[in-house]
Order: C-alpha cells, then sequence, then structure tokens
C-alpha cells in the first residue's frame, strides 16, 4: 500500500513498520517467557536478531526475570520511539498537504 | 494484532499464577485437616504448569511462528510424601496406638512458595500495563 505512493512515502516508513512489527513480535516473545517462568522444562525462546546473546545464553534452562523484564521495558521504549518517528513524518506530510492547499 | 495476543499471553500467566495461589490457600487452610473427603488426611496440592494449547487456528499460526500461547495449569496433583506423624491418643482420628497422621502440609515451604507466586503474579501483570500502554501510545500519536 505504501509503495504504491513511494512519491511521497520515502523507504523510511516500510521501515519503521517493520520494526514496530518486530519489537511487537519480540514483547509476545518475552510474554512468553515470563509467563512460562514456572513450567517445568520450559526452555526460554530467544529472538533470532539476538543470536549473538542467545550463544551466551546457551546452556540456560530457565527463564531469569529480571533478564526477561529489562527487556520488557527495552522494547516498549524502542516501540514508542518508532511510533513518535512514524508520526512525525506524517505530521510533516501533513503540513505539506495543507501548504498545497493554498 | 500481535500486542493483542502479547496480552492474551500475559493473561494466561495472571491466570495460571492465581490458580496456583488458590491451591496454596487450600494447603494452608487445611493444614490440620486430620480427615479428608476419603478419610486419609488432607494431601499437599500442586499445580503443575505448561504451555497453553488452544485451538486449531492458534495452533497452525503457532507452527508458522514458532511460538506459543502462553502458559496454563495442566494438572493439579497431590503430594505423595508421607503423612507425619504425632502422638495424641485423645484425637478421635487416632489410631490403635495413639498417633494421628497430620496432613503433609509444610507451612514454610508454603510461605514461600506463596511469595514466589505472588511475584509471577505480579510479572505478569507488569507485562500486560507495558504493552497496554505501548497500544496507548499507538492509538494517542496518531
Amino acid at each position: 500500500m505504501v509503495n504504491e505512493i513511494s512519491g511521497i512515502f520515502d523507504p523510511s516508513f516500510n521501515q519503521l513498520e517493520q520494526a514496530m512489527q518486530i519489537t511487537t513480535m519480540k514483547q509476545e516473545i518475552i510474554a512468553h517467557n515470563i509467563a512460562n517462568a514456572k513450567t517445568p522444562g520450559y526452555e526460554p525462546l530467544t529472538f533470532d536478531e539476538e543470536l549473538m546473546m542467545a550463544v551466551q545464553k546457551q546452556g540456560q534452562k530457565e527463564v531469569v526475570l529480571e533478564e526477561e523484564l529489562a527487556d520488557l521495558s527495552k522494547n516498549a521504549l524502542k516501540y514508542s520511539s518508532y511510533v513518535k518517528m512514524l508520526s512525525s513524518k506524517l505530521s510533516v506530510l501533513r503540513t505539506i498537504a495543507a501548504q498545497g492547499k493554498r | 494484532m500481535g500486542l493483542d495476543r502479547a496480552m492474551n499471553i500475559s493473561f494466561s500467566g495472571v491466570q495460571a499464577e492465581r490458580i496456583a495461589m488458590e491451591l496454596i490457600a487450600s494447603n494452608l487452610a487445611n493444614i490440620n485437616t486430620t480427615r479428608s473427603l476419603y478419610g486419609d488426611p488432607y494431601r499437599r496440592k500442586i499445580a503443575v504448569l505448561g504451555e497453553r494449547t488452544l485451538n486449531f487456528a492458534d495452533e497452525l499460526s503457532r507452527a508458522q511462528s514458532k511460538l506459543s500461547n502462553g502458559v496454563e495449569v495442566i494438572d493439579v496433583v497431590e503430594d505423595m510424601s508421607p503423612f507425619p506423624k504425632v502422638y495424641n491418643p485423645g484425637h478421635p482420628d487416632a489410631d490403635s496406638q495413639g498417633f494421628v497422621r497430620l496432613p503433609n502440609v509444610e507451612e514454610s515451604t508454603e510461605m514461600v512458595d506463596q511469595i514466589y507466586t505472588s511475584r509471577m503474579y505480579e510479572a505478569n501483570i507488569t507485562v500486560f500495563n507495558t504493552i497496554k500502554k505501548m497500544k496507548q501510545d499507538t492509538i494517542s500519536a496518531f
């Protein structure tokens, strides 16, 4: 949808959209890890992007609550910064549209 | 939407921890129950948590995204450890030697479990609130 009018919307719109989707997915994973913190034998899921961290975490067979909660806040902040960026981009477009009307 | 699913997942955690807390309450309430429904003393009950599985559509998307759907209480099991015995010949449930079998509930274990469960409950609510705030941010940004 955004691609069709790429004259107005630069690629960063798509990038922001993807970034928001990724942070949402990460939040889902964290929510799942915390929900299953007491599940016997449960191995916490890690996101592909954090492969390096996953390698370090290998052999860790239980959910570390503090780590998950810290990741949760980090992700939420990332998400709201993406939303902010998107909204300021849109407000630029809105200004342009309003000026063109005159 | 992804955020909705994340909210459902953390809500499933809240529910599971609440059930675990109910069992702890039941264990503590029955700490002196020498005669349960089947005649034996009360046996300590434990909630066994497991990854939640939902309906077919959820299972399909789970398989595709390698994600799961939260947590649930898959079973409530009884602690099969032996009942402690105390000498109390006047008790109506005493055996021929005067020993009374008491429930296998340890007060200290239950208290520790209670704190742990309540912390887990809080953690799930924290996740829920964080995701709620993300949603509110998205709504108010545009």
